[in-house]
């Protein structure tokens, strides 16, 4: 008996979408379009993000050496800073090699080097950092390390690369879930008006005793598989505008030339499985206002 | 079969449809329900297939209180009662044969059993022979004829028929009249509203006048006037 009642409920939902062709084209229509923007949004928001998070991994702290540390200690240095949270990388900076970019960076200045005379250069590490909010922190804690003789930290830009970011995860994230309610709306109500041809329908089935699982269970299958048709091809759209735009916008603007293209596959998947999940949401709100009892 | 005690039915814009109605049918009668538009006839249908609840007073029907019915026990009396319309109440977009199988469908019903249930009582009603057609390929008497093979298909304890007729001219009535008698003759209890006199009398079954949503007169081998 379960057999026929689970082959029922999805003879019924596929009879359902294929009968009213011209009303289930546009419901898929409006929930692939919602999609599309959604997926948008969320893409624009995943690469200005990682725009900022790149822009401030080029941060580094540069921790100046005392001259007399021998090179063991330096070595002992080396590795407890490496073990500190939020370190990426610690690169040795010999003053020799320092003094040799110092050079290059003002090679038309003789006026500098004159003055200069010898290498005036210490030892120093270059710390890389995993994020930027972990600077401001480390600093303190290395400064007091034996064998530092000085620190030079981009604290300033720091602090306004930490508050852009910020705004950007709090605005954008915003931003993502207006879109999010806004396509919840448009979308349950897409299924829920392509039912109401068929409040008569859900009324002969009330009167001829149906149980509310053989109501309801079309209806919903329908509101699922009208939302995974509509994420589906919402999905294609969406990786069909994000595969131009990389190609013909991305590719063009040396800001973007280290970022590297966001991997759509789980945006499309999570686009689809929402198309469903809501679809199944506008049949729910369609049953609970038409069904008596 | 079916028992009102006391009751009363006031709609939620305060509008009093029945009024301290009391009466009982027993398993195998055959009743009209007979006033004027508007006296209470559907409500007193209504309150047995429960499509509406007593405001005061109970109603039994099997034995059973359909107030306190849970969701899927009401499911479970509708299974025991066939519901006829004057509008027939028809899926546009079915045949004649897929109307009559859904109420078997949603059922749970093997295809098999449905299949052999619906052709039984398509041939009864006499429309085997339009299975395929669409409600609206068909006459009005026909689709009459439709819905009540669908109240029939599980065959039902009672058949309750609001206006049957109302649609249909004379001839059309008649023959539907005729099918209810034989309905009724093995055995379902028919309760049916109508304020068609000329079948009323002409039937001289139980007969319960309506007015102003009291019972004003209730007569075996009764009439309409």
């Amino acid at each position: 008996m379960r057999i026929y009642s689970v082959a029922f409920i999805i003879r019924e939902a596929w009879k359902g979408l294929t009968r009213a062709r011209i009303s289930t084209f546009a419901a898929i229509g409006i929930i692939a379009f919602m999609l599309v923007l959604l997926g948008i949004v969320s893409y624009t928001f995943s690469i200005v993000r990682s725009i900022f998070t790149g822009m401030s991994s080029q941060l580094e702290i540069v921790l100046y050496l005392k001259d007399n540390l021998k090179p063991e200690d330096r070595e002992i240095l080396k590795n407890r800073i490496s073990g500190m949270e939020g370190v990426k990388e610690v690169i040795y900076v010999p003053r020799d090699v320092a003094w040799k970019r110092f050079k290059e960076t003002f090679k038309g200045n003789k006026f500098v080097l004159e003055i200069l005379g010898k290498n005036p250069l210490p030892d120093s590490f270059e710390i890389k950092v995993d994020s930027p909010e972990y600077i401001e922190v480390l600093a303190k804690t290395l400064v007091s390390l034996p064998g530092v003789k000085d620190i030079d930290v981009p604290l300033e830009i720091t602090r306004r690369v930490n508050r852009l970011i910020a705004w950007v995860e709090f605005g954008g994230g915003i931003v993502v879930l207006v879109f999010i309610v806004v396509s919840l709306f448009v979308i349950s109500n897409v299924i829920r008006l392509s039912f109401v041809s068929r409040i008569r329908e859900l009324e002969i089935m009330q009167l001829v005793g149906a149980s509310r699982f053989f109501i309801k269970g079309p209806f919903i299958f329908e509101g699922i598989l009208c939302g995974f048709f509509g994420g589906i091809l919402g999905a294609i759209l969406f990786n069909i505008l994000v595969f131009l735009f990389n190609k013909y916008v991305l590719s063009s603007f040396p800001l973007f030339t280290g970022f590297t293209p966001y991997n759509t596959l789980n945006l499309s998947l999570s686009l689809i499985v929402f198309g469903m999940i809501v679809g199944g949401m506008g049949s729910v709100v369609f049953l609970e206002r038409h069904l008596k009892r | 079969m079916i028992e009102f005690r006391n009751v009363t039915k006031y709609y939620d814009n305060g509008v009093l449809a029945l009024e301290d109605v009391s009466l009982r049918i027993e398993k195998g009668e055959f009743v009209f329900i007979v006033g004027p538009t508007g006296m209470g006839k559907s409500t007193l249908l209504k309150l047995i297939y429960r499509e509406e609840l007593p405001t005061k007073g109970e109603v039994i029907v099997g034995g059973v209180n359909v107030a306190k019915l849970k969701p899927h026990q009401v499911a479970l009396l509708r299974r025991r009662l066939g519901v006829v319309f004057q509008d027939f109440k028809l899926l546009p977009n079915k045949t004649v044969y897929e109307n009559v199988a859904f109420a078997l469908e949603v059922m749970g019903y093997s295809n098999r059993e449905i299949r052999s249930r619906v052709g039984r009582v398509l041939d009864i009603v006499g429309l085997l022979h339009k299975s395929n057609c669409y409600p609206s390929e068909l006459s009005g008497g026909e689709q009459q004829r439709t819905s009540i093979a669908r109240a029939l298909v599980n065959n039902p304890a009672i058949l309750i028929a609001d206006e049957p007729t109302g649609n249909l001219d004379m001839a059309t009535s008649w023959e539907i009249m005729d099918f209810f008698k034989r309905i009724n003759a093995r055995g379902t209890t028919i309760v049916m509203a109508t304020h068609n006199k000329e079948i009323v009398n002409a039937m001289r079954q139980r007969v319960i006048s309506l007015y102003k949503g009291r019972i004003v007169k209730d007569e075996y081998n009764g009439s309409y006037e």
